[in-house]
């Protein structure tokens, strides 16, 4: 019996490591959109500027609207339901493996320095990557999920897997340089959100983003953070954690969240959370402008500028 | 600990390497190591409910002691119905209490008289319908003295707790089981790799089979809103593939982990979707639970030997005491009305006897009872009654393009086809003519095929078994 299973595991070895190899292929080559951004990243674009964020980065900023504004070629990474810092920093290491752009624009928020299992979900789209950039394989291993990549390669594609193959065939998605616009809703939102109080961030995650800004640093990147408007009434501290952060580590800081920009334009938004086409492209006009203006001071903010 | 968590891959390989250290002569020492093995699996979930395991075996030890130490047929009786009562109590306590208070709770406000009932904060025992059922099981064949009463009370105590089948079963028989503890089981290479065989196939069923038609199920069930009668169609054709490769897929990993120690459990699924009739679907679904209501109510209640339309309320009141065994709702209640209503229309019509007289019929047949399973299904899953109108209503009412997800269906097609196969070879009982060794060689090949392939597209996360709240 043992001798059964040591075969059966020989022959498990040999199909693991074809099927990673084949699957490899699958991913630099299927249309499926987040394989096929996150190969981008990893070895692709070479952006001046690089937006980095979940859904409300890869649905609100309109790169072309950006780089007319700001002249400088753009590229958004933000990708949906990435939510977590350890997924946008594994997204920065992989680019500056090959690239160096000269601003970084993060577009964050509390929930992203708050543990839960998604997070580790969402960061096993980077596995099929695993072994081209130590920085970020570093995330990996500090999450304790190495291990199990190291093991099995074919499990580094589990995630997706199934959409990778369906896809492989299958036409482009069209897209901006990564922005994917969200069709106009049925309905707009009818109640703004509810008034919420801030999360507390995990003290494991809130250093990753420490790291994030020494990583910035240390390549000569200019990183800028902001946070999209959502249909929502927040309470005024509740991004003073970053915010504190922000001050002290003298970053830009875009917040067009508390202020409740475009709380009084409901036919904006798809949701609470998610501007649709056309509210992404009026605030994508705004943010260019600011950016613009921005870059023009050479990264100083004004406390009394109304960001 | 779930059979498809990383801890139970490290457990059950424990445990079968200890089993096989201690020699079979030591039997009453195997038995201890395995029902520890069992307790330590159960305490796993909640270790304050192996409480509750242990006094649901101690009452049914005690009282088929009892029942077994006289023949005062009253005393006997006394001793059955203190089991039944002990043991129906603590699933009433943990399971429908609620149900029942909240219920009261409604009528009384219905009929204007507002009464509190306090509601339990009590989390359901894993597993305490199949446990509970095969312990009683045992007291009611020591009572009709179809079975030996157990003295030893490791034995008996294995027998409720053996951790295979302990949390979602099969249900099994004490004369099939219990005998099984009294024999040394010496490591068979025949019976491990038939194990291993049914439990990778188990596991195909559920990470890829069930997770992955649970992923589009779950979207669509709980989202309602979202989604429009397509959906809702295209969700209640998944689900009844989804609660098949769960709980196939359980009921094999269980008979596979068995066998690889020696022991033999019953079948528990015999391709139920192949089924041309109600009554047929019955003898293949959920083997176990369904013989056991016909042992222990259908025919107590009077079975076959009574009058027509006797017959037609004890088949209702079997399958309606079915539907409330799954789970204290009124979905499953429903659930086991329509099929208690469809085994008294099939018995009517005498449908299930007549003659089939073309493929085609057969086929329409096998349709007709494929529609009509996958539409009680629908209140199976369902989260409310309401839900359930509402899934209905919406796919006879407004089918329109469904909610997609190409990926999906494609790995659930490939999954469908090779269950279709393995279902037509199974049915056939067709082998390949092929020499021993090819046929070891094409075994080993197989396994890790199928290994590699959960590993590529089975769905990771330590997701629950269905039948696990039941």
């Amino acid at each position: 019996m043992l001798c059964s299973i040591l075969v059966i595991f020989i022959l498990w070895y040999a199909f693991d490591r074809a099927g990673g190899a084949a699957m490899y292929w699958v991913t630099w080559h299927t249309h499926e959109h987040f394989s096929q951004k996150i190969c981008k990243i990893v070895g692709d674009v070479s952006p001046d500027i690089l937006l980095l964020g979940t859904s409300r980065c890869e649905n609100h900023y309109v790169p072309s609207i950006i780089q007319d504004s700001t002249g400088m070629s753009v590229f958004n990474a933000g990708i949906s339901a990435s939510g977590s810092i350890y997924f946008q920093y594994v997204t920065l290491a992989h680019l500056l493996n090959h690239h160096t752009p000269k601003v970084v624009v993060l577009d964050t928020g509390e929930s992203e320095y708050v543990e839960h299992e998604g997070h580790l979900n969402m960061l096993s789209f980077y596995a099929p990557h695993i072994g081209r950039c130590a920085e970020a394989d570093s995330v990996f291993s500090q999450l304790g999920m190495m291990g199990r990549y190291q093991f099995s390669h074919l499990y580094r594609y589990h995630s997706l897997s199934n959409a990778a193959i369906a896809r492989l065939f299958m036409p482009d998605e069209p897209n901006d340089n990564g922005y994917t616009p969200i069709a106009c809703p049925p309905s707009f939102p009818s109640t703004i959100g509810e008034p919420q109080q801030p999360l507390p961030g995990a003290p494991q995650m809130l250093n990753t983003f420490r790291r994030f800004i020494a990583l910035c640093r240390s390549h000569n990147v200019q990183l800028v953070l902001s946070i999209s408007p959502s249909y929502s009434i927040l309470d005024e501290h509740y991004y003073d954690e970053l915010k504190a952060i922000a001050a002290k580590e003298h970053l830009p800081f875009l917040d067009y969240d508390t202020p409740g920009l475009y709380t009084d334009h409901p036919e904006y938004f798809y949701d609470n959370a998610h501007l649709w086409e056309k509210g992404s492209r009026i605030f994508s006009q705004r943010f260019a402008h600011d950016l613009k203006l921005l870059i023009l001071n050479n990264y100083r903010t004004d406390d009394s500028e109304p960001y | 600990m779930l059979f498809n968590s990383l801890p139970f891959l490290l457990f059950f390989p424990a445990v079968c390497f200890l089993y096989y250290c201690i020699p079979g002569s030591w039997l009453r020492l195997r038995n201890l190591f395995l029902l520890a093995a069992s307790y330590y699996f159960y305490m796993s979930w909640e270790p304050a409910y192996a409480l509750l395991l242990l006094t649901s075996t101690v009452v049914t030890y005690l009282s088929a002691l009892g029942i077994a130490q006289t023949t005062d047929k009253r005393k006997r009786k006394v001793c059955l119905v203190a089991s039944l009562v002990i043991n129906l109590s603590l699933l009433f306590v943990f399971k429908y209490y609620n149900f029942l208070a909240s219920n009261l709770m409604w009528l009384t406000d219905l009929c204007g008289v507002r009464i509190n009932i306090p509601i339990s904060k009590l989390l359901l025992p894993v597993g305490i319908s199949f446990y509970t059922f095969q312990a009683l099981g045992y007291a009611i064949d020591v009572y009709r003295g179809t079975t030996k009463v157990e003295r030893n009370f490791v034995t008996y105590a294995l027998f409720v707790s053996f951790f295979p089948q302990l949390v979602a079963g099969p249900i099994e028989r004490s004369n099939s089981l219990l005998p099984q503890f009294k024999q040394p089981h010496p490591f068979d290479y025949d019976n491990g790799m038939k194990g291993l065989r049914m439990m990778v196939w188990g596991y195909f069923l559920k990470l890829v089979l069930a997770d992955r038609c649970g992923d589009y199920v779950n979207a669509v069930f709980n989202h309602l809103d979202m989604h429009n009668g397509g959906s809702y169609a295209v969700a209640s054709l998944l689900f009844p593939f989804q609660i098949y490769g769960d709980f196939a897929g359980y009921s094999l990993i269980a008979i596979g982990a068995a066998r690889i120690l020696g022991f033999r459990l019953m079948q528990n699924f015999r391709q139920p979707y192949l089924s041309c009739s109600i009554g047929e679907f019955w003898k293949r679904w959920h083997i176990s639970l369904s013989t056991w209501f016909k042992d222990y109510v259908y025919i107590p209640l009077g079975g076959n030997r009574v009058g027509k339309w006797r017959r037609y309320f004890n088949l209702m009141v079997t399958f309606v005491i079915s539907g409330c065994w799954h789970g204290a709702n009124w979905t499953f209640l429903c659930w086991g009305m329509l099929h208690g209503m469809l085994l008294c229309i099939e018995k009517a019509t005498g449908y299930s006897k007549q003659a089939v007289r073309s493929h085609l019929e057969m086929f329409g047949r096998w349709l007709l009872t494929f529609v009509l399973v996958c539409f009680a299904w629908v209140f199976f899953r369902a989260n409310t009654l309401a839900d359930a109108g509402i899934v209905l209503r919406g796919i006879f009412t407004n089918l329109s393009t469904p909610f997609t997800r190409v990926s999906d269906f494609c790995i659930i097609g490939v999954c469908l086809v090779v269950m279709l196969v393995d279902a037509v070879k199974q049915e056939r009982r067709y082998h390949l003519p092929l020499n021993p060794t090819v046929k070891a060689v094409l075994l080993h090949v197989w396994l890790a095929m199928m290994i590699a392939f959960i590993t590529l597209f089975g769905v990771l996360d330590s997701s629950q078994f269905i039948y696990f709240q039941f």
